[in-house]
């Protein structure tokens, strides 16, 4: 179960003379706080599904991030009782340009926590997923960008844990390959396992989801049945 | 996957892409080495007056540890910028990454091995039982500057400006630690050095290394600079961490 009481995020904003040593100790600087999330409470069962909806720069990333463990909560609970999670936000994240595909396997699943006996079976698994055959002993930098998406698209996809946050990647790459993708997170997510999705595609939302957060602004608007989710959303942004 | 091991793979990873184009990778740095050496140490021999056979070991030893923990202070300050993106999309704890930098700093240093050994036979210098206790000099000086690069990594993180300040500093730490002059030099002012937290990290090496008489109160000193600078480091991330996220 994941848990958020009144949980706010705060940022400093953060100007040049801030960042400097010098002009601290001659100068006493107050830090200004922005808001990223505020005062967000939510209970997210295991097994659940969950799509977050919003405009760009609404929270939503943050949101997933604050659950991922990458952000601490300012103020408020965050509560986990499981803390077997993956969070997929930018692919590139973790990669080198100058190693080798097979290397960037090896790389990128240090940083996802994938072991590395289980990493040894699950190697040719992730090669034969991407499809990219013997093109993974090239440099990464060469790969055309479909092919770059397919491989780190793929090392995400086998090291996924019982709580997965996606944030707007599934629908990367060719239509072949997503449709792949989305297979593979079909037969692989079944009841016990919790996702949180956040992407602006309604569809691909439907296709895992059944419960939906509309977030506006660093809050939480509404958190209930998908459908009239995207609804309070499309009005409430004015988009119909 | 424990940290440690993680921190090791990722290490090899990152030496192996610095110097992917050479066939001699980190070697570049140890043959540049060995050039400084051999320059300084044929051109102090001359200004000093010293013995060859005396100064170059002195020399070459001082110059492998002093860039050995030049390199791993002065880096520590690019640890935010250079993995940024890990940072700001994974989990995971701050001291992985600063473990995983001192790791790389440590596999460079033993590929130095070679001027060492080179320094060892060319010299005749013999080598003694209490050479097993290297093991422990690294592993000690290795958490030293681990707590020392945690301490650089966070405050150069907040404060951009720091790493121009540290690179100054340690210039100036290099000319006043004894590594290209030696510690008799100053006659009267001997005791000096003493105060100097450097020159006892690289006196533990060169005494192991090149026979000199070791110094207890070398040992010591290191061990206590490591445990303040554990409770620094630990004052510092109680500071910075939970915003240190949005400075990087």
């Amino acid at each position: 179960m994941i848990s958020l009481r009144n949980v706010s995020l705060l940022a400093p904003i953060i100007n040049y003379e801030q960042r400097s040593l010098k002009k601290n100790i001659i100068k006493n600087f107050e830090l200004k706080n922005k808001v990223l999330l505020k005062d967000i409470s939510l209970e997210i069962m295991k097994g659940e599904k969950i799509a977050i909806i919003g405009k760009n720069g609404s929270g939503k990333s943050t949101l997933l991030k604050l659950i991922g463990g990458v952000y601490k909560p300012t103020k408020g609970k965050l509560l986990m009782k499981e803390d077997n999670i993956s969070l997929i936000s930018e692919l590139s994240a973790g990669i080198s340009e100058n190693l080798t595909g097979y290397d960037n396997i090896l790389l990128k699943s240090i940083y996802l926590d994938l072991d590395l006996n289980e990493k040894k079976k699950q190697l040719h698994k992730i090669i034969k997923f991407s499809g990219l055959g013997e093109n993974i002993y090239k440099v990464f930098k060469n790969y055309s960008d479909g092919m770059k998406i397919r491989l780190l698209l793929s090392i995400s996809l086998f090291s996924l844990k019982n709580i997965l946050l996606i944030d707007e990647i599934i629908g990367a790459g060719d239509l072949k390959f997503s449709k792949k993708t989305i297979k593979f997170l079909n037969s692989n997510y079944n009841k016990d396992k919790t996702m949180i999705l956040a992407s602006h595609d309604i569809n691909l939302l439907k296709m895992f989801c059944d419960k939906g957060i509309y977030m506006k602004d660093g809050q939480i608007k509404f958190f209930g049945e998908l459908n009239l989710c995207y609804k309070k959303y499309l009005k409430s942004e004015s988009l119909i | 996957m424990n940290n440690f091991k993680k921190a090791f793979q990722l290490a090899k990873l990152d030496i192996k892409e610095r110097y992917i184009r050479s066939i001699i990778g980190p070697f570049w740095i140890t043959i540049s080495m060995l050039l400084t050496i051999i320059c300084l140490g044929v051109v102090f021999n001359f200004l000093f007056k010293q013995s060859l056979e005396d100064f170059f070991p002195y020399l070459g030893i001082g110059l492998i540890f002093w860039s050995y923990i030049n390199s791993t202070i002065l880096e520590a300050c690019k640890i935010g910028q250079e993995n940024r993106g890990n940072f700001k999309n994974y989990n995971i704890n701050y001291d992985f990454y600063i473990a995983k930098h001192v790791i790389k700093q440590t596999f460079v240093l033993f590929h130095h091995l070679v001027i060492i050994l080179l320094i060892i036979f060319w010299f005749n210098i013999k080598i003694e039982p209490k050479i097993i206790l290297i093991s422990i000099s690294l592993i000690s000086s290795s958490v030293l500057l681990f707590y020392l690069s945690k301490i650089v990594f966070y405050l150069s993180t907040r404060f951009n400006d720091l790493e121009q300040i540290i690179m100054s500093l340690l210039t100036f730490s290099f000319y006043l630690t004894p590594i290209i002059w030696k510690k008799k030099f100053l006659s009267e002012y001997q005791y000096l050095v003493d105060y100097n937290p450097f020159y006892h990290i690289i006196h533990i090496f060169r005494s192991l290394l090149l026979n000199e008489p070791m110094y207890l109160k070398s040992l010591v000193i290191v061990i206590a600079m490591t445990l303040v600078l554990i409770l620094v480091s630990k004052i510092v991330e109680m500071k910075l961490k939970k915003q240190l996220i949005f400075w990087i």
